[in-house]
């Protein structure tokens, strides 16, 4: 074997021996940072910050990430108007129908019966002077209340506004 | 010793068992308030199906995000 022919094989060796370093870097770099790109993904739909990801390549720290994320507060959630008292607030009522005249306004104008009410609010009575006779009002038609304002999980009884369909508390999907 | 190697023997897949229930119980939790079933973070147990689901997850639309405000 001349020195030339050994030349050669030590340098194929090491081109196979950097080859396969790249090849392994390469797979390791990808497998780290595929998941980390999906992790991104999904902890921005939460609605939180998908750099949060970035912290998922640290080994435990990614687990209590992970709780973190999976217990903790969703942004997003409460923006679907599904958690009450968020921002921004659940689905406004429906509007009411038209003629509808929301009740106590506009004020009604004060009766002519006016009673002297220093003479009942003595401190030991408890009479109550009657009220003034008034001209009966059928009340307005009713605008469909606010078609039952809160439902609860069967699963693990959260209430939760009405047409839900997942449960906030527990994520378990309603009826 | 030779007791002490099938007691470490049995003690391999109670770790295993333990980690993967640690790592799969946030998983679960994330796609039940996403909307989807609980059960699918089972998928994640399974080399490069995970990656798969991970993915999937992210980006596809989420039922418990559809809500009253988006449409529907």
């Amino acid at each position: 074997m001349n020195p030339e022919d050994a030349a050669g094989a030590l340098g194929a060796v090491g081109g196979l021996l950097a080859g396969g370093i790249v090849v392994f870097l390469l797979i390791f770099l990808v497998m780290a940072i595929l998941p980390i790109i999906a992790y991104w993904k999904i902890f921005a739909k939460t609605g939180n910050s998908g750099a949060i990801a970035l912290l998922m390549i640290i080994p435990l720290v990614n687990l209590i990430v992970l709780y973190w994320m999976a217990l903790g507060d969703w942004p997003a959630l409460r923006q679907a108007g599904l958690t009450p008292g968020g921002y921004p607030p659940p689905a406004p009522y429906p509007p009411p129908q038209p003629g509808y005249q929301p009740q106590g306004y506009p004020p009604t104008p004060p009766s002519a019966f006016q009673p002297d009410m220093s003479k009942f609010q003595t401190p030991q009575s408890h009479f109550q002077p009657p009220s003034p006779p008034q001209q009966y009002t059928p009340p307005p038609p009713q605008v469909a209340p606010p078609a039952a304002a809160s439902i609860f999980c069967g699963n693990c009884g959260s209430k939760l506004p009405a047409g839900s369909q997942f449960c906030t508390g527990c994520g378990g999907r309603i009826g | 010793m030779e007791d002490a190697a099938p007691f470490a023997l049995l003690l391999l897949p109670i770790f295993y068992i333990v980690i993967l229930a640690v790592v799969i119980f946030p998983h679960w939790k994330m796609f039940q308030r996403a909307g989807y079933s609980g059960a699918l973070s089972l998928l994640l147990i399974l080399p490069i199906i995970n990656i798969i689901v991970l993915f999937w997850f992210g980006f596809s639309d989420w039922p418990a995000l559809r809500g009253r405000r988006g449409g529907m």
